[in-house]
C-alpha cells in the first residue's frame, strides 16, 4: 500500500556508507501489513517521546547518547526499513496540525542530530557532500583566511581541519553566537560545527515536506476507500502511549485551585503564567491571546468553570457586569467546552497550551499590554535579565546561565533552569519532573508538589527553598 | 570636561513607536512648550517645497514600476489638535504623487517606514487577519547616544549631545559599515542622521531585504557584545577574539586613544583622579599592575606622560604580567583560565566599552518594525534627517533646521527646490554614493534577466 500518495523514486535501499542516516527524501514503496503499520509507528513514537523526555533531564551528553542508543536499538530503528516506514507513517499522522508538525520536527531533528554525532569524520564528510552538496574549501582558500580560521580550532587541529563555506543564511545559529568566520556573505564553518549545518538543512527540508503534506490535504485524502482502515490509526497516533496526561497536570490530592486562592499559587507558576497574572493585576484586563493562554492553564490545573468566571470577572474591574457577560463569559465558557460547535471543549487547550505552542505557535506579543507568550523567548535579553533580578530568581550566575540558554534559543531549557534554581534538590527528590519545561501545567504541578514536600522545613516561597535536604 | 560647552540640549521625548497595532489612538500628549523649530507652517513649507519625494520614491521602488512601492507601509504621526498626537499606521501609496499629496495634506510631524507587505497595507481591513504579511524589508540598524550614558563623560545625558560625545557615532558607524560590507558582502548601505542624537542604517541589498526574522535575530546576535553595566562590569569576551571583533578593535583603538582618553575627549586618562578610576577598572587578579602604575599616575610624575603613553604603558605592563613565568615574583600564577582570559582581553574590553556600537537591536530583529523615514524632520530639533555620506566630516550641529531653510527660501524664487538650498550637498551626496549605484545594479540585473529570457526564446 502506498500510503503517502506520492510517487516513489526508488525501490532499492542504496547500500550507502551511512547505514544509520536517512534523509527520508524517497518515499518507501513496499507492502506492510496493518499490524506492522501500527507496530512500526508506535516503535518510532516511543523513541521520539524518549528524546523529548531526555532533553529535559539533567544528565551529561554521554549519558543522553547511551540512553538514546539503547532505546533506538530496543525499538528496532536500527533496521533501515522499520526506520524508514515508521518515519513516513508518523510524518503523515503528524502533518495534521501546526502544533503536531512542530513537535514532530523538533524530535526528528534531534534524532537526526544524534545519528550525525555517531558518525566518524569521514562519514560526516561524506554526509555533508551527499546531502548538502558541500565540499571543504580549497587549501588555497584555507591559507588565505588562515589567521581568521585559526580562531576556531587549535593550531594543532588546524593542520588537518576541514572548513566548509555556506551562505550565512544557512548557518544562523552559528552566526548568532559568532561560532563561524564570516566573509563576503559566506559562513566558514569548521568541521566540528558542520553538523549544525546538516541538521539545519534536514530541518528545513522536513518542515517543507510537512507543510506540503498538510497543504495537499494528504491527511484528509487518507480517509477514502481502502485507506479508511488506517485513517483512525493515523488520526489518533499522537495520542498513543501517553500516560494519562491529566494526572500529570493536576494539583496534588486535596488541593483545589479556586478564584480565591490563585494568588497564593502564583509563586509556583512558571514565568509565562506569572507574567500574565502580573499583567492581569496591573491592567485589570487581559487581551485575547493571554486570556486563552492563562484560561487554559487554569483549566488544566483543574479550576472549575464557575471559579474561572469568578476569577476573571473579579480582576476585570474596569468592565461592567453586563459587558463581561457579553464579551468575555462566552469566551471562558468556550474554553471549558460549554459553548461552540463541538461541546467537547477546545481539544487543543483542554490540558493547557504546551510550551511548543506558547513559544512558536502564537503571534508574538507586540505591545506592552500583551502579556501572552514565553518570556524566555519573547522578552529581549535585557528585559528578561531585569525580570529575573526583580523576581529574585537565583544568583547572578544562575541568571547568566538562563540568559545563555535564551541566547542559544533553548527557551525550554532556560525555563527548566528557572525551575532548578528555585527548587533545589527537586531532581533528587521524588517530585514528578516529567514535562517540566515542556508544559506549564507540569511545571506548576511539580512546583506545588515540591512546596508541599518541603513545607515543613521552609516558607512557602519557592524563591527561598531549603538549602540542604539530604536525600 | 566641565568647561565643555553643550552646544545644544534637547528635551526628552518618547522613542519611535513600536509595532503595536494601534491604528489611530492617542499616543501621548506632546510637551506643552513647543519650540518654534518645527511648527505646522514650517513643516508645510518643507513638505511642499523641499522634501525629496523623487529620491525616496526612486529608492523605495527598486526599479519596479509600482509593485513594490505600493505595498510599502508608511505611518504618520499627526497632531490635528495641539498636544494631541495621533498615530496612523498601514498607509500605502501607489505613486510618488499620491505619497506627496498625502504628506503635504496631512503634514505629519513624523513619518515612519515599515515593511513591503504581501498586499497593500491600506487594504488591511478588507483582508482576513494574518493575510497581510511582511515580505521584504531593508535590514536596519539604530544607534542612539542615549545608550552611551554610562560612558559619556562630557556631561551630556539623555537626548543631549555635544561634539565630544558625538564622536561615538563615527566609531559605531565605521565598525558596522565595515562588517556589513566585508563580512556580509552587502554593498548598498545608506546611513542617516536621525535628526537629534543618533544614526540609522538601511541595508538595501536583495539578500538583506529578503532576510527572515530569524536571520535578523542571528545578525543582531552576531553584532551584540555584552559590555557589562554599571552594576555588573564583569564582561566575558571570547578568547581568542572573533575575527570581526579583532578587526573592530584594530579600528577603534586609535580613535579611542585620540578621542576618548585625552582631556579634549572624555578625559579617561587626563587627570590623576580619572587615572585612578581607570586603574580601578582592572580586575582583582591584576592588582600588581595597578599597584605599580598608581604611584606614577597620581603623583608629581603625572605630567611626564601623555594619556596615549599611559595607555601604552598599561597594556605593556599587563602583557608583561601575563607572560611572566611562574615562580617570578608577582607573576600571574594561580589564575583561573577565566581570569586570564579576561585580563588578556581587558584592553579590548575598555576600548569596546567606549566605542563599540551599542545597537538598539529590537529595531533590527523584526521585519515589521517601523523606523523613522529618512529626509523627514525631527520634531524636537527641527533638523532634517539627512543622509550621512562621509561620517568623519559629518557635523550634526550644522545640519539645516527648518527655520534656517525658511530663511534660505525667502531669498529664492517660488520655484526653487532643495537643489538651491543647503540640503543640496546632503541629498546629492546620497544620490551619488548610494542611489545611483543601487539603480545601476538593478538595471544591470534587469538587463541580464531580459537577455537570459531572450536566449531561451531565441529572440535575440
Amino acid at each position: 500500500m502506498n500510503v503517502i500518495g506520492l510517487t516513489p523514486k526508488s525501490m532499492k535501499h542504496a547500500e550507502s556508507n551511512l547505514p544509520s542516516l536517512n534523509w527520508y527524501d524517497t518515499t518507501p514503496n513496499y507492502e506492510l501489513s496493518l499490524d506492522q503499520f501500527e507496530v512500526y509507528a508506535l516503535k518510532r513514537l516511543k523513541v521520539l517521546r524518549k528524546i523529548e523526555q531526555i532533553k529535559m533531564m539533567k544528565v551529561t551528553p554521554d549519558v543522553i547518547r547511551q540512553k538514546l542508543d539503547r532505546v533506538i536499538k530496543q525499538e528496532d530503528l536500527t533496521d533501515h526499513d522499520i526506520d524508514e516506514a515508521s518515519h513516513f507513517i508518523l510524518r503523515l499522522s503528524y502533518c495534521q496540525t501546526e502544533e503536531l508538525r512542530r513537535w514532530f520536527l523538533q524530535q526528528e531533528a534531534a534524532l537526526f542530530r544524534h545519528r550525525l554525532q555517531a558518525l566518524s569524520e569521514q562519514q560526516l564528510a561524506y554526509a555533508v557532500r551527499k546531502y548538502a552538496q558541500l565540499q571543504p574549501i580549497s587549501a588555497a582558500e584555507k591559507e588565505k583566511y588562515r589567521d581568521s580560521l585559526l580562531q576556531f580550532t587549535t593550531p594543532v587541529e588546524y593542520q588537518t581541519a576541514q572548513f566548509y563555506a555556506v551562505p550565512f543564511t544557512q548557518a544562523l545559529s552559528l552566526l548568532a553566537t559568532r561560532q563561524c568566520f564570516l566573509r563576503a556573505g559566506s559562513a566558514y564553518v569548521p568541521q566540528s560545527k558542520v553538523l549544525t549545518i546538516l541538521e539545519g538543512k534536514f530541518r528545513t527540508d522536513l518542515a517543507r515536506f510537512l507543510a506540503l503534506l498538510a497543504n495537499a490535504g494528504s491527511f484528509q485524502a487518507a480517509q477514502d476507500a481502502e485507506a479508511s482502515r488506517i485513517y483512525p490509526l493515523l488520526k489518533n497516533m499522537h495520542r498513543a502511549l501517553v500516560p494519562p496526561r491529566e494526572q500529570q497536570m493536576h494539583l496534588p490530592a486535596g488541593q483545589v485551585l479556586t478564584a480565591d486562592n490563585v494568588e497564593q499559587f502564583t509563586s509556583s507558576m512558571p514565568l509565562c503564567m506569572r507574567q500574565i497574572h502580573a499583567g492581569l493585576k496591573a491592567d485589570h484586563h487581559l487581551k485575547y491571546q493571554a486570556r486563552l493562554q492563562y484560561g487554559f492553564f487554569l483549566r488544566g490545573a483543574q479550576m472549575s468553570l464557575e471559579d474561572a468566571l469568578l476569577f476573571f470577572q473579579r480582576h476585570f474591574t474596569k468592565v461592567t457586569n453586563e459587558k463581561f457577560q457579553k464579551e468575555y463569559a462566552y469566551n471562558i465558557r468556550h474554553m471549558y467546552g460549554k459553548e461552540g460547535g463541538t461541546k467537547d471543549g477546545r481539544k487543543e487547550g483542554q490540558l493547557g497550551y504546551g510550551c511548543s505552542k506558547i513559544i512558536g505557535g502564537l503571534v508574538a506579543p507586540s505591545s506592552a499590554n500583551e502579556h501572552h507568550g514565553c518570556p524566555f523567548k519573547h522578552y529581549d535579553e535585557q528585559n528578561l535579565h531585569r525580570l529575573l533580578q526583580k523576581l529574585n530568581i537565583g544568583d547572578e550566575k544562575d541568571r547568566r546561565e538562563i540568559l545563555q540558554q535564551k541566547k542559544m534559543q533553548q527557551y525550554q531549557l532556560a525555563c527548566l533552569k528557572h525551575f532548578e534554581v528555585t527548587h533545589p534538590n527537586a531532581f533528587s527528590s521524588d517530585v514528578p519532573m516529567d514535562n517540566v519545561g515542556n508544559h506549564p501545567n507540569a511545571w506548576f504541578q511539580a512546583s506545588v508538589t515540591y512546596q508541599n514536600k518541603f513545607q515543613s522545613t521552609s516558607s512557602s516561597n519557592p524563591s527561598e527553598p531549603p538549602k540542604a535536604v539530604s536525600p | 570636561m566641565t568647561e565643555m560647552e553643550l552646544e545644544t540640549s534637547f528635551a526628552e521625548d518618547e522613542d519611535a513607536p513600536n509595532t503595536a497595532s494601534v491604528e489611530a489612538a492617542v499616543v501621548s500628549p506632546a510637551p506643552a512648550s513647543k519650540a518654534a523649530t518645527c511648527t505646522p507652517e514650517l513643516l508645510k513649507m518643507y513638505y511642499s517645497r523641499l522634501f525629496p519625494f523623487s529620491l525616496l520614491y526612486d529608492w523605495l521602488s527598486y526599479g519596479s514600476n509600482t509593485s513594490i512601492f505600493s505595498k510599502r507601509e508608511f505611518s504618520f504621526t499627526i497632531e490635528p489638535v495641539p498636544d494631541e498626537e495621533i498615530y496612523i499606521r498601514y498607509q500605502s501609496f501607489t505613486t510618488q504623487e499620491e505619497l506627496a499629496q498625502a504628506i503635504v495634506k496631512r503634514c505629519p510631524k513624523k513619518i515612519d517606514i515599515g515593511a513591503v507587505f504581501s498586499h497593500s497595507p491600506k487594504e488591511k481591513d478588507t483582508l482576513q487577519s494574518g493575510q497581510l504579511k511582511p515580505e521584504l524589508r531593508e535590514l536596519v540598524f539604530d544607534v542612539d547616544l542615549t545608550d552611551y550614558d554610562g560612558v559619556r563623560k562630557c556631561g551630556c545625558t539623555g537626548a543631549q549631545i555635544c561634539r565630544v560625545c558625538w564622536g561615538f557615532m563615527p566609531m559605531a558607524v565605521k565598525v558596522m559599515d565595515q562588517a556589513l560590507r566585508e563580512d556580509f558582502g552587502f554593498e548598498h548601505i545608506a546611513w542617516f542622521y536621525s535628526g537629534r542624537r543618533g544614526v540609522h542604517a538601511w541595508v538595501c541589498d536583495e539578500v538583506a531585504k529578503s532576510l527572515t526574522d530569524e536571520a535578523r535575530h542571528a545578525i543582531a546576535g552576531y553584532f551584540e557584545v555584552n559590555l557589562g553595566s554599571e552594576n555588573n562590569k564583569e564582561v566575558q569576551l571570547a578568547n581568542p577574539l572573533h575575527p570581526m571583533l579583532a578587526r573592530a578593535y584594530e579600528l577603534l583603538e586609535p580613535m579611542f586613544v585620540e578621542q576618548v582618553l585625552p582631556a579634549t575627549g572624555h578625559g579617561l586618562l587626563a587627570t590623576p583622579e580619572n587615572c585612578q578610576a581607570f586603574l580601578d577598572e582592572l580586575p582583582e587578579a591584576a592588582a600588581p599592575v595597578r599597584e605599580k602604575l598608581l604611584p606614577h599616575w597620581t603623583s608629581s610624575k603625572f605630567n611626564n606622560t601623555t594619556p596615549a603613553e599611559k595607555w601604552e604603558s598599561i597594556k605593556e605592563h599587563l602583557s608583561a604580567f601575563l607572560s611572566a613565568k611562574k615562580g617570578v615574583a608577582k607573576a600571574a600564577k594561580n589564575m583561573s583560565t577565566k581570569e586570564r582570559n579576561r585580563l588578556e582581553n581587558w584592553p579590548v574590553e575598555m576600548v569596546f566599552r567606549h566605542g563599540y556600537p551599542r545597537l538598539d537591536v529590537n529595531v533590527s530583529k523584526a521585519r515589521n518594525h517601523l523606523l523613522k523615514s529618512p529626509f523627514c524632520v525631527h520634531p524636537k530639533t527641527g533638523r532634517v534627517c539627512v543622509p550621512i555620506v562621509d561620517v568623519d566630516s559629518f557635523n550634526p550641529f550644522t545640519v539645516p533646521t527648518l527655520p534656517e531653510l525658511e530663511q534660505e527660501l525667502i531669498k529664492l524664487d517660488a520655484s526653487a527646490d532643495w537643489k538651491q538650498t543647503s540640503l543640496k550637498d546632503y541629498f546629492q551626496g546620497f544620490e551619488n554614493s548610494f542611489l545611483n549605484p543601487l539603480m545601476k545594479e538593478i538595471r544591470r540585473k534587469q538587463r541580464d534577466a531580459a537577455e537570459q529570457k531572450a536566449a531561451i526564446t531565441g529572440d535575440f
